[in-house]
């Protein structure tokens, strides 16, 4: 058996891989990310992310969980009109997440999560046809989740966290008209938020999650905007006022109402499903706001470039299962598909965005009150067109990813 | 066990089943290009500067090697189409030293600020007309007539004015025309852009008809007509582009039509010694609005002569004199105001005339300030009439350019509408970059304002390969305007 899910596994990793639409990076627990990171689930600390009130089911009295995740991810760009392709070569990134949870009191459990929500690395090259648009970004968000739950009786508990939201953005694109570049860069972002959500266990067999974690407008502030043009091109009298501008931006880090249930068809066997409601229909445009330089689009003030985006709002679905081979050995398997929230008319490659359908599979292996995780995934993107009038940009894009994770958690009393 | 393995099956049959989802269709690298109903194998360009890659005010070996004309022939390399040489000039700087001809504008930084500088030429006229026949038949300067006039590449006639030196650089005889020269490489494919600088000239030299005139329509149809009619004599097909409006490139829309900045002591003399008073007589013969008071707090208009206006510098000049002004300085004024008005939004500024502005003619102060006290001539602007008269000569020109392609089946080009774009306020944008009408920094004309740069060309080059997929069937691909050179920055 085991043999089978190592092979399955490293199947996985060999196939060529792409990845991955949206910022949005759903890999905030190893157990979970296996079974299609569904979210009924009440194994550990962990699960404050997915619902603040499944800590109120987590059994033990101090629960600490830790992960670590890499994506391996690749774009793919082609124009047949002008027989051009290009492929991104991106870093290897690496979201983690950190949870622990304390019962206080018999009904009352305080958590504090800290996870990678939100993100993005992507290279597409500093000379590829979309350089204008973006050569590369690497965008993280932080979320840090103090959380408190409460269990009302054997079948209800609610919950609620507040979300601090710290963000890094680097930016790199041309500027072709003046043999330029622009370098975006700010390590200071934030935003607030929260995260609230009821959890039900109606009988032993069942668990059903309504959780709804809130839009988190992430505000650069005085961010640095590092203008790489000929010197001679800085005047007063010039778009280019100075090298070294500041910038202010706003990006939406989108509400997600998630409705997930998980049932034990069998003693051994676990079937869990979810739907996740993204409100990517809030993120209308990006603006960037110089401070000095009048490089911008806008016809009433030249210091502000804004970008439409026009996200449709999208939803996820998610089913996975766990099968327990013995008290101490689980193997999970799962398949979500994710609709891209991009219209074909605002495709950017700052956001490759393809509708993704994606297989996971892992194992936890359960020794004394420890627990590891295993997990692996691997995501095709649809091709899809690239219409955007707008930005000029025409052709059609696909994309790959695997993933891989590794959990520790950590159940005492 | 088994169920696992079933459903491990299960998912790599449901993955495998809509495989077809995740594959480019066709995948770039494996297309086929085909000519279509053309034949590419012999492609001749027929044009003036546009064609031969004139940029920076100067016919340079760079330049010429992104041509449009050259970006047409190697798409067309991917479909059957032949070699094609260009008669590169010898240098990277242009010009002719022996002629007077100075080299490429570049951009270098004069009291503080980013201004074209001609260069010195790179060399003498130089004669590369062994190396004959070429395919781009580009002369810069060249009318519609021009390319059927035999012996407009005999180096004899430079002087005279009969012969281009251009062209003599690579004629095959001193008895020769352009058109001849392509008709003897029996060519399967043509194109042909001509005609902008029988507008042009005029228009550049502010619509002052002592210097440059328009040619007449009946003189560019009968050059036109037999252009096509030859180049189609022998089966070839081909594209053939309109001309776009003078009138939208840079030269003509960087200056503004007021520019001019005054203090509130300035203005107010001014208004005292010269424009009120004129302003006052102008009114009592109904043309008030000729001028305006001059003011402090926003910028002037420039004072321009128009010669479409009545004159009225005998009424001017004894109205003074019969408020006192002395005789002499009565007459100046007259002189000077009779057909003078502030120019407006739609007369068009000379982007050469800007270094004009302020300066002194042959009058002494006050009327020592171009554009302020003294009237700009009619060179230095092209006036709202005059510039209505190069737009319908186009229209004109263009109603003969469609009529013809029409008649003999080929591609046509309307090389106005993108230009037109490429200048306009909003500009034209391609993969996330927009070229606009801004001089230097828009992106897509030279330091010259008339000619596009590269990436204006290849802009270009992108309309004829449109043109000649639509009409002929053929799927030759285009290219990213932004891969080409632009404006280079010290």
């Amino acid at each position: 058996m085991r043999k089978i899910f190592f092979a399955v596994c490293a199947c996985f990793m060999l196939t060529i891989m792409v990845q991955a639409g949206g910022y949005r990076v759903a890999l905030q627990g190893v157990r979970n990310a296996a079974m299609a990171h569904t979210s009924a689930h009440t194994h550990d600390a962990s699960v404050m992310f997915f619902n603040p009130a499944a800590l109120g089911f987590v059994e033990n009295k101090l629960s600490v969980a830790i992960g670590a995740f890499g994506i391996m991810s690749e774009s793919e760009y082609q124009n047949s009109n002008t027989n051009y392709a290009a492929t991104t070569d991106n870093d290897l990134s690496t979201p983690a997440y950190l949870a622990a949870s304390y019962r206080a009191f018999e009904d009352v459990t305080f958590g504090l999560s800290v996870t990678t929500p939100f993100g993005s690395s992507l290279n597409w090259g500093d000379d590829w046809a979309g350089a204008p648009i973006v050569q590369n970004i690497d965008l993280t968000a932080i979320f840090i989740q103090p959380t408190v739950a409460v269990k009302f009786n054997d079948w209800f508990a609610a919950g609620l966290g507040i979300i601090y939201a710290h963000g890094q953005l680097e930016l790199n694109k041309s500027i072709p008209n003046v043999n330029g570049k622009l370098t975006l860069m700010d390590d200071d972002a934030s935003g607030l938020g929260f995260n609230v959500g009821a959890f039900f266990k109606p009988n032993d067999k069942m668990n059903v999650s309504l959780a709804y974690r809130s839009n988190i407008n992430m505000e650069a502030n005085a961010g640095d905007a590092e203008f790489d043009v000929s010197s001679a091109l800085i005047s007063p009298t010039s778009p280019f006022k100075t090298a070294n501008d500041k910038f202010n931006a706003t990006l939406p880090l989108v509400s997600e109402f998630t409705v997930g249930l998980s049932y034990k068809v069998t003693p051994k066997l676990l079937l869990a499903a979810d739907v996740n409601f993204a409100g990517w229909d809030t993120y209308r445009s990006l603006t960037f706001d110089f401070e000095q330089n009048t490089v911008g689009n806008d016809p009433n003030d030249a210091t502000r470039s804004i970008t439409p985006k026009n996200f449709r709002q999208s939803n996820v679905y998610r089913i996975g299962g766990e099968y327990s081979v013995n008290s101490n050995l689980a193997l999970r398997l799962g398949y979500y598909y994710d609709h891209s929230p991009v219209r074909d008319n605002y495709w950017s490659p700052e956001t490759p965005s393809t509708n993704n359908h994606a297989f996971t599979g892992g194992l936890g292996y359960k020794w004394n009150k420890f627990t590891f995780d295993l997990f692996a995934a691997m995501a095709k993107g649809e091709v899809r067109d690239i219409n955007n009038a707008n930005a000029g940009f025409y052709g059609e894009t696909r994309s790959n990813a695997v993933y891989f994770g590794l959990g520790l958690s950590y159940n005492a009393f | 066990m088994k169920k696992y393995i079933l459903s491990i099956l299960t998912i790599g049959a449901i993955a495998s089943s809509c495989s077809d989802k995740f594959e480019f269709d066709p995948e770039v690298g494996s297309t086929t290009f085909t000519s279509g109903d053309a034949n590419f194998t012999k492609f001749v360009s027929l044009g003036n500067s546009l064609t031969s890659g004139y940029a920076d005010g100067a016919l340079y070996s760079s330049a010429q090697s992104q041509s449009y004309p050259m970006i047409m022939a190697t798409q067309m390399q991917l479909a059957g189409g032949g070699a094609f040489k260009q008669p590169l000039m010898p240098n990277d700087m242009g010009g002719f030293s022996n002629l007077g001809v100075s080299g490429k504008l570049t951009l270098q930084v004069v009291n503080g600020s980013l201004s074209p500088v001609a260069s010195t030429a790179g060399g003498a006229l130089d004669n590369i007309s062994s190396g004959a026949p070429y395919q781009n038949l580009g002369v810069p300067g060249a009318k519609a007539v021009h390319l059927i006039a035999p012996g407009y590449g005999n180096p004899a006639g430079i002087l005279a004015g009969t012969a281009n030196p251009y062209f003599t650089r690579f004629a095959t005889s001193s008895t020769t025309s352009v058109l001849q020269d392509a008709m003897a490489q029996t060519p399967t494919f043509f194109s042909l852009w001509i005609g902008n600088n029988d507008v042009l000239g005029y228009a550049t030299n502010g619509g002052d008809a002592t210097l440059a005139q328009i040619t007449s329509q009946a003189q560019f149809d009968f050059a036109y007509s037999t252009l096509v009619n030859t180049l189609t004599s022998g089966g070839a097909k081909g594209v053939v582009a309109n001309l776009p409006y003078v009138t939208s490139i840079p030269f003509f829309t960087t200056v503004p039509y007021n520019p001019v900045p005054l203090d509130a002591a300035t203005a107010s003399a001014l208004n005292t010694q010269l424009i009120g008073p004129a302003k006052q007589v102008l009114t009592a013969y109904g043309q008030g609005n000729r001028i305006q008071l001059l003011s402090s707090t926003s910028l002037n208009p420039l004072l321009i002569k128009d010669e479409s206006l009545t004159n009225l510098s005998t009424q001017i000049t004894s109205a003074l004199m019969a408020s006192g002004v002395p005789a002499a300085q009565a007459g100046l004024v007259g002189t000077l105001m009779g057909q003078a008005r502030h120019a407006t939004a739609s007369d068009l500024v000379l982007l050469t005339t800007r270094s004009v502005i302020g300066t002194a003619g042959v009058y002494p102060a006050p009327f020592d300030k171009y554009g302020v006290t003294l009237p700009l001539l009619d060179k230095h602007v092209l006036t709202a009439t005059e510039v209505a008269e190069c737009n319908m000569t186009v229209d004109n020109f263009n109603l003969t350019i469609s009529n013809l392609a029409t008649t003999k089946n080929l591609a046509f080009y309307n090389a106005n509408t993108d230009m037109q774009a490429l200048t306009s306020n909003s500009g034209i944008i391609f993969n996330g970059n927009t070229y606009t009408e801004n001089f230097v920094t828009g992106g897509s004309f030279s330091l010259d304002g008339v000619h596009p740069n590269n990436r204006g060309y290849a802009v270009i080059a992108n309309g004829f390969i449109k043109a000649i997929n639509t009409k002929y069937h053929s799927n030759l691909p285009m290219v990213n305007p932004n891969n080409y050179m632009g404006v280079t920055f010290p």
